[in-house]
């Protein structure tokens, strides 16, 4: 019986089990075709048409979804609260990585320095030994340091259906809700923390105006934590608040800092939750 | 020797001269990418979702077609395969959270890797003597499509394509360390597939 436990012996068995597989020579021709077209058409560029429709066109500008998965901080102990959400502000993204997409390589760019957040609790000087009065009784007071940190070897969070809200052009109007993500996308935190990458998550064309919402489906957050199974949490829908602009033939840039160590959280009873603690970077237009 | 370190040489050239094109933005180095790597991707693929070759058809054109329009995108931080791959990776998790959707909300089992590919191994025979016969493969072969697919996946990767974990890592996004742990869990859980299979 072979040996599973022998390395060579395990290689060889998959290795066996999973010979070449041949396409059919009329896919791979068909497919063949398909490429070829396709690459075809995507080294014509055609100029853009400045006088283009302003209801389908004018909205040159980009709304590019853009989650920058930040450096971990120092883990927090449970009762940080679920959603951080400042108010977007303009500045730059502090990391100096290029944009990379899902579907392609991480950067190797320099990572950038995690800030790291105060140790936990400071000592404390016991009660002075109290007088000897009646009535009275002995104070003791001990400080411990937070429980060791477990290791998270991955977050991988799927999102979908990411949508952004336009507020209406007339002062009693109704703004629209407008999808400019529908499939899902995937990103492991801690993956795009330890090499210091962006991933795209996709970008549109939207109609230009003011915009006050953010909203996309957690369809799926699996971790995979030292000492644990994978640990699958249940979809929920994060909602952000956050004000931007699209103008015309400018770019808009919407960077979700996720806070990957504060958003898995360790309970008293040693299960794990996860409360995603997000912040928005709004770039833009420019 | 010298004859295969001239063959590595040109591989290595080719690859370089690629990698350079895509990063130009070249869409027409996908064709030639498409020449250089089709039935390697299509072979992992094919394995990746346990051996549903229709699917392996779809998922395969969707990588290419998909390679082709985000060839801008392509920065050369690894060789142009592993992006190739990255790119098949994420065509398979998708097409599973699909079927995951589709099966909840008609709660069937819809795993596509137990499928009707192959038959069952004779249970008569104890399994050291299954094992010695030309079935061994059809046993691994099902244990391995009883696997959730980025088992599998992880597993072809490291044992199939023989690649390090720092280019598993890079194809499916996840760090290392999360790879050893993955490989360590797929090995772990196949054994215990093929334990059941010698309990028969």
């Amino acid at each position: 019986m072979p040996d599973f436990d022998n390395e060579e012996q395990f290689s060889k068995i998959i290795k066996d089990a999973c010979e070449p597989a041949a396409p059919s020579p009329e896919f791979q021709s068909r497919l063949n075709n398909l490429v070829s077209s396709e690459a075809g058409r995507h080294s014509i560029r055609t100029p853009r048409r400045p006088w283009a429709s302003p209801l389908v066109w004018a909205s040159t500008a980009l709304a590019a979804a853009l989650i920058l998965l930040s450096l971990v901080l120092w883990y927090q102990p449970s009762g940080q609260s679920p959603l951080v959400i400042p108010e977007p502000s303009t500045s730059p993204v502090s990391t100096p990585t290029p944009e990379t997409t899902p579907s392609t390589e991480p950067t190797s760019g320099p990572s950038p320095t995690p800030s790291v957040e105060p140790s936990a609790t400071p000592s404390a000087e016991p009660s002075p030994t109290p007088t000897m009065l009646a009535s009275t009784g002995t104070l003791q007071i001990k400080v411990t340091d937070a429980p060791p940190e477990r290791e998270v070897y991955s977050i991988l969070v799927t999102l979908s259906n990411i949508r952004v809200y336009r507020e209406s052009d007339e002062a009693d109007g109704e703004g629209e809700w407008i999808t400019v993500i529908e499939e899902p996308v995937s990103f492991d935190l801690i993956f795009l923390k330890e090499n210091g990458v962006e991933q795209i998550l996709g970008d549109a064309e939207i109609d230009i105006g003011y915009y006050t919402q953010i909203r996309m489906d957690i369809t799926e957050v699996e971790a995979v934590v030292e000492g644990e199974e994978e640990v699958i949490f249940p979809s929920e829908v994060l909602k952000t608040a956050g004000e931007f602009e699209i103008e015309e033939g400018k770019t808009t840039t919407l960077l979700f800092d996720f806070d990957a160590a504060k958003s898995l959280v360790f309970t008293g009873e040693g299960k794990v939750m996860f409360k995603p603690v997000v912040k928005l970077i709004v770039t833009g237009p420019e | 020797m010298t004859d295969a370190l001239n063959v590595n040489n040109i591989e290595g050239n080719i690859e370089q001269e690629l990698s350079e094109r895509l990063r130009n933005g070249d869409a027409g180095a996908v064709e030639d990418l498409f020449t250089s790597y089709f039935r390697q991707v299509y072979s992992v693929i094919f394995h990746a979702v346990g051996r549903n070759r229709p699917v392996a058809e779809d998922i395969t054109q969707d990588t290419f077609l998909s390679a082709t329009k985000s060839v801008s995108r392509f920065k050369g931080n690894s060789k142009p395969y592993t992006w190739l791959l990255s790119i098949a990776h994420h065509k398979i998790a998708d097409y599973y959270r699909r079927l995951e959707r589709e099966r909840r909300h008609e709660t069937r089992n819809l795993e596509p890797s137990t499928g009707n590919q192959y038959e069952l191994p004779d249970d008569s025979a104890p399994l050291h003597s299954r094992l010695e016969t030309e079935e061994t493969n059809d046993i691994v072969t099902q244990a391995l499509g009883k696997l959730p697919h980025h088992y599998r996946e992880v597993l072809i990767y490291k044992y199939v394509e023989e690649m390090p974990v720092k280019q598993i890592s890079q194809i499916m996004g996840k760090s290392p360390k999360s790879i050893e742990a993955l490989l360590t869990r797929a090995r772990n859980i196949l054994k215990s597939e093929l334990d059941k299979v010698n309990e028969g």
